[in-house]
């Protein structure tokens, strides 16, 4: 597929689009809180790989890997850009995790979030807080400090430490993505 | 380094740290290979976002967006360093606040640049005089750019948090202003000014030098998309693939 895109090929980037279209979105929505914002961020992340397709590097990680991580980046920037009320004024218990899954949720991808969900549940709290803040907040770790009252390097070494017991977790759960085959690679 | 790489990778450093990670991760394999570790992570914490159908006519809209690009650029081409071009004039409409203390910092540059003029006629050094006068033409050009509908611009502070450069990244062009940088010595280094990309990649998007007249204006080619710009300084006249030693760096604003 990502050849294809690669390629220039108009038909690829519609169905790079239908496989991860709606988890894109997912993710830009619950960062930017605003759909104007979650559009503008879907959409320069999926023109993003289509001007970089080329650039790959298969040995970095999967496809799906980059394509949400130039969402979550853009999906950040744009927050912090806008300066948004919402998320300046968001509350730290609603940073913790992700909402409950929507009534439409697939089966799948419902054990998927659920296990994403207990994975980060069993972190302990001022790990998950920081981590949250920072990824799906968008505050930089200084903003993190400040928020959390903690020394900046305290925010730093909890987030590490969350990363490596997530990745634990995460890989014990055989969830796509951590220690697994690569798909998209 | 790797509390950083973590930060990194949760796009959630400060700019100067950022480019300093980047830079190890040139040259530091385990960390690279803990960043791509990280990022799967958060990969799989992103997929677990609450599912939410997009709106209807969202794909429809990128694909419109990709036909109005060109073909995906090779890796050839997206690793020329732009050449030098003349800044070219905008249209102007009203500044917001943050504008506004840029624009006034600029202004006062241009009112040095207009002195700096006046002390060259006085020693009727007429090749100064026209340089300044140059100058100033572009940094008029450059302050009214940055209320040009559709750019974005970056100030770029060192590692004091002291702004020593703006950036303004129109359609068509990219130019950089330096005020407050330090004069290089062109026989042995020269300023490059970098471009943060989607993935937070630094690329080079020209180089330039700084004498000893005051605030100047540089034009490159655009590349578009940049999410935040840097200066770096480095030795002899060709950039390296990554900044060595970052002077200056900041987030791209609309």
């Amino acid at each position: 597929m990502l050849a294809d895109v690669a390629a220039g090929l108009p038909d690829a980037l519609g169905a790079l689009y239908d496989r991860y279209g709606r988890r894109a979105w997912s993710l830009a929505r619950r960062i930017c809180g605003d759909d104007a914002l979650a559009e503008d961020a879907v959409q320069e992340a999926f023109l993003g790989v289509w001007r970089g397709a080329a650039q790959f590097d298969p040995a970095r990680g999967r496809m799906s890997t980059w394509l949400l991580t130039l969402v979550h980046h853009r999906a950040v920037d744009l927050v912090r850009r806008e300066q948004s009320q919402r998320r300046r004024t968001l509350d730290l218990d609603e940073a913790d995790l992700p909402d409950e899954p929507a009534a439409e949720e697939t089966a799948i991808d419902a054990v998927v979030a659920g296990s994403v969900r207990d994975a980060l549940g069993a972190l302990p709290r001022d790990q998950r807080e920081v981590l949250a803040l920072a990824y799906f907040g968008g505050y930089t770790q200084r903003e993190v400090a400040t928020l959390t009252r903690v020394p900046l390097g305290t925010v730093k070494s909890r987030t590490f430490a969350a990363l490596a017991r997530l990745r634990i977790t995460l890989a014990g759960t055989r969830l796509s993505g951590v220690d697994g085959a690569g798909e998209d690679r | 380094m790797s509390r950083h790489v973590a930060g990194h990778a949760l796009h959630a450093l400060e700019p100067v740290d950022e480019l300093a990670v980047l830079a190890h991760l040139e040259r530091c394999a385990e960390c690279a290979g803990a960043l791509r570790r990280h990022r799967e992570v958060l990969g799989v914490l992103g997929g677990a976002a609450p599912d939410i159908a997009p709106p209807a006519d969202l794909r429809e809209r990128i694909l419109r967006a990709a036909g109005g690009e060109p073909a995906p650029r090779s890796i050839r081409e997206d690793h020329e360093v732009a050449r030098p071009t003349r800044p070219r004039p905008s249209r102007v409409r009203s500044a917001g606040s943050g504008r506004r203390r840029l624009v006034a910092g600029l202004a006062a540059a241009a009112v040095a640049i207009t002195v700096a003029g006046l002390a060259g006629q006085a020693t009727d050094l007429a090749g100064q005089r026209d340089s300044a006068a140059a100058q100033a033409r572009d940094l008029g050009r450059i302050v009214t750019g940055l209320d040009s509908p559709g750019s974005a611009r970056a100030t770029l502070t060192d590692g004091h948090g002291t702004p020593v450069a703006a950036v303004v990244a129109g359609p068509g062009s990219v130019q950089v202003v330096s005020v407050d940088l330090p004069t290089n010595d062109a026989t042995h280094d020269v300023y490059v000014l970098w471009g943060l990309d989607a993935a937070g990649d630094p690329r080079a998007i020209g180089t330039f030098d700084v004498g000893p007249t005051g605030p100047e204006v540089e034009g490159f080619a655009a590349m578009p998309w940049m999410t935040g710009y840097a200066i770096s300084v480095e030795p002899g006249r060709t950039p390296p693939r990554t900044p060595s030693q970052v002077v200056a760096s900041g987030r791209v604003v609309l």
